[in-house]
């Protein structure tokens, strides 16, 4: 654990000592308050309008964003995760130390998550201040919806994370990754379009499917719970056979 | 064979195996969850609202089952459509819960009416239909007879769930199994018009046909006219409860024969309402006033004094919780002359009252948590005389910005005029006004000396005494002879048909809920009210526009007397509205900057400690 902890503080130190997981936080706190307070969410089956619109005190059109907007940063966050390692060259000196590929990819994946959540932080908390102070917040649907959030931007990092593994370019991973988390969004739009057999078990397979149908509305279900956690067990072992795949070569 | 081509051999292969790796793990992963999604894994509610977890009610409801509770299930399994599809797996989903929860005592089979014809016979003969769902084929759509319904058997008896939707499964459910626990389907005396006339028409003459169909779904309803009471027939004693529905100068007989039938233990639910608007080519106007009268008394004024529950001659408005209606304004040509032609427009009328949160008694079920419904020219109750054996509830108020205003005859329907009425109100105090009181306990009965003598209309002896003292017969009189519950509302515009212009207010979704409520608490069905009581509740967002004018004292002031003093006022909410949204940008600004503000400062110490260390 010891030697998991160093990689995800290495990983931190890295991302807080460049500007750019600064910028990337207030663009996104900065946007995800703008299309809460001011624009709504006009796509999909329900739009949802904005606060001031909607003149009720709740969070849904923030976390309705969640699927989206973390579907675009968290590609951005975990593109260069392994890309850029393999492009500094600092890959091998890596998979040369004596760490298995678990330990690596578990560091890897904290340290993203630990972001992401933080960043999740500091977009749902103040948002939350806000609305708490102009009306009656149901606290408990926010902090489900919060857990929610973090638990989806966590299955997202271990996706995004295992396509960085297997891309050769930061651009391809990000690309390619969005394209992934996206899709999976946009996968719920259109499940009307698929036949129905297929329509019960895609949608189930969705993160969104599993955030919006209970976490949003305040509740903890033990499934999504279940489905959450084996996703990103399921793309951790992956990104690990990646890795060790390419020690091996 | 080169070791260059030996390495890509192996490459290859290495990929190969991974991607045979992935697909068993996507294999493994849809498994596990298809697995899991037919566990009963635990799930809580953490909302305030808690409407995703099945209710104590049904809890409560299902234990009382003493016998085998069967139910068919009618499902169309070859769905085109990917969402109704997704319903009916939902649906599937909550009964399974429910068969959980009946522990033994419930069976469940699913049917396909689609491919077999005896599940197609069953749920025709037992009237359950499909239903036509649209479906998505890339650009076409296609259209699609489902079958979604539940027949449900319990001891000889039957009940229909005709469309299972998954949003409103649990009340549907749930109320079917508490109609079949009871000992018989209820019965209501219902004591009013009927109006049968065209309901297409009847409405302005303030029918309540919808209310009747939609009561009818659980209650067998048992008309009973006015004259049958006047004549002394009494109300028939297989009913469990009565509702009175507009009653309009009672004679003393009928009034006897429904207090009597109180003192027998039927409850009783009185629509009051003396004010009744017709629709007409120049608006609405009431009927009382059509007739050259000041208002039609109900003919229950002595009884109401008697349980100490007065009506106050005049009818709430409110300026607070204003009610919104349609107004038919005629179209103009270029000359300001009509063209015939008129289009509609809402207007705000402090003479609806639109019931708010704080407006319902929140610790009586049948009110709790019931906002948005508008009572119209909403008739008040006197405060509550003492009266020993009658424990009286005020269970709806209007808000605290209301007066009593003399019956109204024609509606206005001019914004400005309204707006000039109230500024002129503000001058007497204000004060919330009841609109909805509960009794319950042995009412004393104000017919001790003697019961009315039945309305004879060739009794000429009777027609003689007309207007001197009452008389009456030596038939036994019941007082105080039993516990009953009485509610009685000061409106029965809330439950009129529809009109196809919205003129009026008339019968919506959340005032046939407080009806429905407000028997299932007369017939002691508090499972049924606590079920349907399960509403989102409503978190306003405080009116910072609001606040300001009212800080500027601007809602509580009276008509401008001067040009400066108008001026004065446009300056001042100019001003208001400046600061209103100032503070809003605040709110929005404040929190948000202040979290990327601590972050931006961490990050800053901790970049600086972190070079310093190198």
């Amino acid at each position: 654990m010891r030697q998991v902890l160093a990689i995800t503080g290495r990983e931190l130190r890295a991302a807080f000592e460049s500007p750019v997981a600064y910028a990337t936080i207030l663009i996104f706190v900065l946007v995800s308050a703008g299309l809460f307070y001011l624009v709504g969410m006009p796509i999909g089956g329900m739009p949802l309008p904005s606060l001031w619109e909607g003149g009720e005190a709740s969070l849904v059109v923030l976390l309705a964003w969640m699927p989206l907007s973390l579907g675009l940063l968290v590609p951005a966050l975990c593109m260069g995760s392994w890309t850029e390692e393999r492009r500094a060259g600092t890959e091998e000196l890596f998979l040369t130390f004596p760490l298995r590929a678990s330990q690596l990819v578990l560091g890897k994946f904290l340290a993203h998550t630990v972001i992401v959540s933080l960043l999740l932080l500091l977009t749902v908390l103040p948002i939350a201040w806000t609305v708490e102070a102009l009306g009656d917040l149901d606290r408990g649907t926010a902090l489900v919806g919060l857990l929610g959030a973090m638990l989806l931007g966590a299955a997202y990092v271990s996706l995004a994370l295992l396509v960085s593994a297997c891309a050769t370019d930061p651009l391809v991973a990000f690309l390619l990754s969005a394209l992934l988390l996206l899709g999976l969004w946009l996968v719920r739009m259109v499940v009307e379009l698929f036949p129905a057999e297929l329509a019960e078990s895609i949608d189930g397979l969705t993160p969104g499917a599993h955030f919006m149908g209970s976490a949003v509305r305040g509740v903890l279900d033990g499934g999504d719970l279940i489905y959450g956690l084996t996703l990103i067990c399921a793309a951790l072992l992956l990104n690990t056979w990646v890795v060790e795949g390419r020690r091996e070569r | 064979m080169s070791a260059e081509s030996k390495q890509l051999g192996g490459k290859q292969r290495g990929r190969g195996a991974l991607w045979l790796s992935a697909l068993l793990v996507f294999g493994i992963f849809v498994e596990v969850n298809r697995v899991v999604d037919h566990w009963d894994l635990p799930r809580r509610d953490l909302s305030e609202d808690g409407l995703f977890q099945v209710s104590s009610a049904t809890k409560s409801v299902l234990g009382r089952l003493e016998d085998t509770l069967a139910v068919h299930g009618f499902f169309t399994n070859e769905i085109e459509s990917g969402r109704a599809a997704i319903e009916r797996a939902q649906v599937e989903g909550q009964l399974e819960e429910y068969l959980a929860l009946a522990g033994g005592k419930m069976v469940l089979d699913v049917r396909d009416p689609a491919v077999s014809s005896q599940a197609a016979l069953d749920a025709k003969t037992h009237g359950l239909q499909a239903r036509p769902v649209q479906a998505a084929h890339g650009t076409s759509v296609s259209r699609q007879m489902v079958y979604r319904s539940l027949l449900l058997r319990y001891r000889g008896r039957t009940e229909r769930v005709e469309w299972a939707d998954p949003w409103s499964l649990e009340v549907d459910f749930v109320a079917a199994v508490a109609r079949m626990l009871r000992d018989h389907r209820p019965r209501i005396a219902w004591v009013g018009e009927t109006f049968d006339t065209d309901p297409k028409m009847s409405w302005q003459l303030g029918s309540n046909h919808s209310l009747r169909q939609a009561l009818s779904r659980r209650f067998d309803l048992v008309q009973v006219s006015t004259a049958s009471l006047e004549a002394g027939e009494p109300v028939p004693p297989g009913c469990d409860l009565v509702v009175l529905m507009r009653p309009t100068k009672l004679h003393p007989r009928a009034v006897f024969e429904l207090e009597q039938s109180l003192q027998r233990g039927k409850p009783m639910l009185a629509f009051l309402d003396q004010v009744n608007m017709h629709s007409h080519s120049q608006g609405l106007r009431a009927v009382h006033a059509m007739r050259g009268e000041k208002a039609s008394h109900t003919g229950l004024e002595a009884l109401l004094q008697s349980w100490g529950s007065s009506l106050i001659g005049g009818h709430v408005w409110d300026a607070g919780a204003s009610g919104v209606r349609q107004v038919l304004v005629s179209q103009l040509d270029a000359q300001g002359q009509p063209t015939g032609a008129g289009r509609l427009e809402p207007l705000t009328s402090p003479g609806l009252v639109e019931t708010t949160a704080e407006g319902m008694d929140g610790t009586f079920p049948p009110t709790s948590g019931l906002s948005g419904i508008t009572l119209g020219w909403a008739q008040p109750f006197a405060p509550l005389q003492g009266v020993s054996g009658i424990v009286g509830r005020d269970v709806i108020h209007s808000s605290e910005d209301s007066w009593v205003v003399p019956f109204v005859e024609t509606m206005v329907s001019d914004q400005a005029i309204i707006a000039g009425h109230t500024a002129t109100l503000r001058s007497d105090p204000k004060a919330s006004q009841v609109v909805g009181r509960v009794l319950t306990g042995r009412l004393p009965s104000p017919f001790v000396g003697g019961a009315p003598v039945p309305l004879d209309l060739f009794d000429e002896e009777a027609a003689d005494s007309a207007g001197g003292e009452p008389r009456t017969t030596d038939e036994t009189v019941l007082d105080r002879a039993a516990e009953v519950r009485v509610v009685l509302l000061g409106d029965a515009d809330f439950v009129r048909d529809p009109d196809p212009y919205g003129l009026c207010p008339s019968l919506k979704p959340r005032g046939l809920l407080l009806v429905e409520n407000l028997l299932d608490w007369m017939l002691a069905e508090d499972d049924l009210i606590a079920l349907r009581s399960r509403l989102p509740q409503s978190r306003p967002l405080r009116d910072l526009l609001q606040e300001e004018l009212e800080r500027e004292g601007l809602l509580s002031a009276g008509l401008y007397d001067t040009v400066e003093e108008l001026t004065l006022r446009a300056r001042q909410k100019s001003a208001a509205e400046g600061r209103a949204t100032r503070a809003r940008w605040r709110l929005m600004g404040l929190p948000v900057g202040l979290g990327l503000l601590l972050m931006l400062l961490c990050g800053w110490a901790w970049n600086r400690r972190e070079r310093s260390h190198r």
